[in-house]
């Protein structure tokens, strides 16, 4: 070969070489050529089977997609439960109802919050046609469909309530002889709270050896459980699971049981950050100065609210605007957060005729004011309230203590734009207390203390139970007997 | 051709003249490259010595490795015994090569001078170049660490398989078409064997186990400091081009059925990592890049780097290091984008 002046020898070695080189680029060429048959493909793709009433339905691609391209092709259905086990033979007819929700996106893994909680029994389908684009313009070559059965919520809760030591038990509202125990420490649970998508549950267990109390993560998929905290002298109790699940805040009382002459300090909330690894712990108020308890989350997790006992008052913080607010209660109760995190329901302390009583106040945080649901003045004797999953009604605890007096509270569904109170629970054998909604809003799981025989008769022997409402049908289900602080597990 | 004197002296002052031209080019771009990254100089000294103590650190008891059985193969090992082992089928014997790292352990810092005693022994050339590329992942400790990181998956038979294909695919073509001494460097394949049959070795006692092993650890010693050498010049590259080839640009341009193909071959070659851990790092890429990308790193990586393709200096001679690195790029090339738009995984 000659190159200007200069000749270039190829020996046949060579030649073989640029020979073998120049068909593999060939063949490289080729496979371009003959282009894409896979195409983006799904790695992974849940729930399958069965799903949970707050499950989020998330797909893994191959590749970062382009992504109004793939919201553009995604669609969530219910359908028929005949239709989700043939996903494939879709009819027209199948389909119940679109499914609205939010997309997020983590790399090339999407996950589809669902606008409300899925309905239990109900099944789903998740279609994604072809079309959707990579970020290298490599698209999704044929459609994707699968579904999925949404399981009814179960019922956590501590048993047994007259023994110990205490252990957390879960059972099916729909088949109770399957009710068993999910923990078994030997020094007792104290409190516990359950994972947003229902898939853990971290609960406070008594170190018998050194009088402090640790969180702990039970994983229910495979019953793992991992120790979250290490409060060497401290009591750190009420894991309150935020509602993205990757936060759990917790109430922590040091025990300065090393300092002289000094006491047990008060209730501080703390956190616990379980994107991290290991899991890490941090105040959630840098002002150590803020004391307080009873923590709850609103819906997006963006406010939370505390009963600051300094202030002696309901602390409200926005961590989206750093903000905080203080709403003045006497009654020491962080009362019940809305979903949306705007409004409070809290009781309010009042004496009338030498007696204690409360009544409920709703506290508009955006138009900054404070308004009676039930009046100082009226024949009420108002506890606890919850907050429907949708923020549109309220379940309450309320004692009339005129001739429709009871000995314990009752439960009323109460409008919370007008007060007004329809009873919901009314049995006067029975105390109602420590109630909340199922994600999907349809039901109620109660504590209930029989606190008289069928006879009229005062009982003294009586242990709580537990008992689901469902708001629908009217049905009252007995879950366990003396057993206390049910939890809805989605 | 008669050339002049005067010819031959400007010829060699244009030589001159175009190697200047290129090291000056190379000097601007690292420059360019230093100025890039933003950092000061003293951050980037300091990252560049922890990368390449990281590198050399991880290669030198491989290669020291490597040296002692390189001793032990020259003392113990006689030509009798590799004629008698490998066939004389030239395909047959390829497949012998690519399967010959589980007879000898060793990555691919180890396998250059065990290969180049290989040679002395007599192992035809073209089975020693399958033996080459192949032994860095066909050997028990790699088996071990890829199923470690992967399970038995698509990925470690792959692995294996792509390797074998590659390894024997190149072997074959030296098989075809090259004859050891315009392949090797003098001291590789003298006195010549190399499966040539040009010369015959003079027939050569078994050493006594003493002795033998003496003379193994002084030859284990002399060579660990012969391909040190090129060891340590590989890592000093392979520690400045990670230094100054941002790792997060390569990652971001890690996309697409080709794009991410070369991307992990380029990351594979700046990287040098050695194949007994390598299956750790190529698990972090598992979602981000393409299966195909993931099983070229996984097969090319070990073949060539920049370490040991400064190794292959001192066994072959400067345009088959460049076959060496360019067969095995374009194959891997192939099997990866082949794969990525052919095979759903």
């Amino acid at each position: 070969m000659e190159l200007g002046t200069r000749t270039i020898f190829l020996s046949p070695f060579d030649r073989l070489v640029l020979v073998v080189a120049l068909l593999l680029v060939g063949a490289v060429g080729l496979t371009l050529v003959l282009g894409d048959r896979v195409g983006v493909t799904l790695q992974r793709a849940a729930p399958l089977g069965q799903a949970r009433s707050t499950s989020r339905i998330i797909m893994q691609f191959s590749e970062t997609m382009n992504r109004d391209s793939v919201a553009e092709r995604l669609y969530v259905t219910q359908v028929k439960p005949e239709a989700a086990a043939n996903p494939d033979a879709l009819r027209p007819d199948d389909v119940l109802a679109q499914i609205s929700g939010q997309i997020t996106w983590s790399g090339a893994t999407l996950t589809f919050t669902p606008a409300a909680a899925l309905m239990p029994g109900a099944a789903y389908l998740v279609q994604l046609e072809a079309g959707a684009a990579g970020e290298t313009g490599r698209q999704v070559l044929s459609e994707y469909r699968f579904s999925f059965m949404v399981r009814s919520p179960r019922v956590a809760y501590l048993a047994p309530a007259s023994g110990a030591p205490l252990n957390i038990w879960l059972a099916d509202p729909a088949d109770l002889s399957g009710a068993r125990q999910i923990t078994f420490s030997p020094s007792g649970v104290f409190d516990f709270g359950v994972s947003p998508d229902g898939s853990a549950v971290a609960y406070s267990e008594r170190n018998s050896s050194t009088g402090t109390s640790d969180i702990k993560l039970l994983n229910l998929e495979t019953g793992a459980v991992q120790q979250l905290t290490n409060c060497q002298d401290a009591d750190c109790t009420t894991p309150v699971w935020r509602p993205d699940g990757r936060v759990i805040g917790y109430e922590r009382v040091e025990l300065n049981s090393d300092l002289e002459n000094v006491g047990v300090s008060p209730t501080r909330i703390w956190l616990i950050d379980l994107s991290t690894t290991p899991a890490t712990t941090r105040p959630l108020f840098d002002d150590s100065q803020i004391l307080g308890y009873g923590l709850q989350w609103s819906r997006d997790g963006s406010r939370a609210t505390v009963f600051d006992i300094n202030s002696q008052g309901i602390l409200l913080h926005d961590f989206n605007t750093g903000l905080t607010a203080i709403i003045p209660s006497r009654y020491g109760s962080t009362g019940a957060l809305s979903p949306d995190g705007t409004k409070i329901v809290f009781p309010e302390v009042t004496l009338a005729a030498g007696q204690a009583r409360s009544y409920l106040q709703l506290a508009d945080v955006t138009a900054q004011t404070v308004e009676p649901l039930s009046y100082p003045d009226d024949a009420v004797d108002d506890d606890a309230a919850a907050w429907s999953p949708d923020g549109q009604k309220l379940v309450i605890a309320r004692r009339y203590t005129d001739d429709r007096f009871t000995p314990g509270r009752q439960l009323f569904l109460m409008n919370p734009a007008d007060g007004s109170a329809e009873p919901l629970v009314v049995d006067e054998r029975y105390a109602n207390g420590f109630f909340s909604f199922d994600p999907t809003g349809q039901q109620i799981a109660i504590q209930r203390f029989p606190q008289l025989m069928p006879d009229g008769q005062l009982n003294n022997t009586g242990t709580p139970e537990i008992w689901t409402y469902n708001l629908s049908t009217g049905a009252l289900t007995q879950v366990a007997v003396d057993a206390f602080y049910p939890r809805w597990v989605p | 051709m008669q050339k002049t004197a005067g010819e031959q002296t400007a010829r060699r002052a244009l030589g001159s003249l175009g190697w200047s031209a290129i090291g000056l080019g190379v000097a601007g771009g690292l420059l360019a490259a230093l100025i890039g990254t933003g950092d000061d100089l003293g951050t980037i000294i300091g990252i560049f010595s922890t990368r390449f103590l990281g590198i050399f650190i991880e290669a030198a008891p491989f290669l020291l490795l490597g040296t002692l059985v390189s001793g032990v193969i020259d003392s113990f090992l006689t030509p009798e015994d590799i004629a008698r082992v490998v066939p004389r089928n030239p395909v047959l014997a390829t497949i012998v090569g690519a399967f010959m790292g589980f007879a000898f352990p060793v990555c691919e810092c180890g396998v250059v001078p065990v290969v180049r005693r290989l040679f002395n022994k007599g192992l035809p050339m073209w089975v020693g170049v399958t033996f080459l590329l192949a032994a860095p992942v066909m050997n028990p400790v790699v088996l071990v660490s890829t199923f470690v990181a992967f399970g038995a998956t698509p990925m470690l038979y792959g692995r294996y398989l792509l390797t074998a294909v590659v390894a024997v695919g190149v072997g074959l073509v030296f098989a075809l078409g090259a004859k050891p001494q315009e392949v090797l460097r003098a001291q590789s394949w003298m006195p010549v064997m190399g499966g040539s049959g040009q010369i015959s070795l003079p027939a050569a006692p078994r050493k006594p186990l003493r002795a033998g092993l003496m003379d193994a650890l002084r030859q284990a010693g002399d060579e660990f400091f012969e391909m040190g050498r090129y060891l340590v010049i590989g890592a000093t590259l392979a520690a400045a081009m990670q230094t100054l080839v941002s790792q997060e640009v390569l990652l971001a341009l890690g996309r697409g059925p080709v794009v991410s193909v070369l991307v992990m071959q380029a990351l594979a070659f700046v990287l040098s990592v050695c194949s007994t851990v390598d299956a750790f790092l190529a698990l972090a890429f598992v979602g981000t890049f393409t299966t195909g990308s993931i099983l070229t790193f996984l097969t090319f990586g070990p073949m060539v780097d920049i370490k040991s393709a400064l190794m292959f200096m001192g066994v072959f001679k400067r345009r088959v290091v460049v076959y060496l690195i360019l067969l095995p790029l374009l194959m891997t090339l192939l099997a990866g984008v082949w794969l990525n738009l052919n095979v759903a995984f």
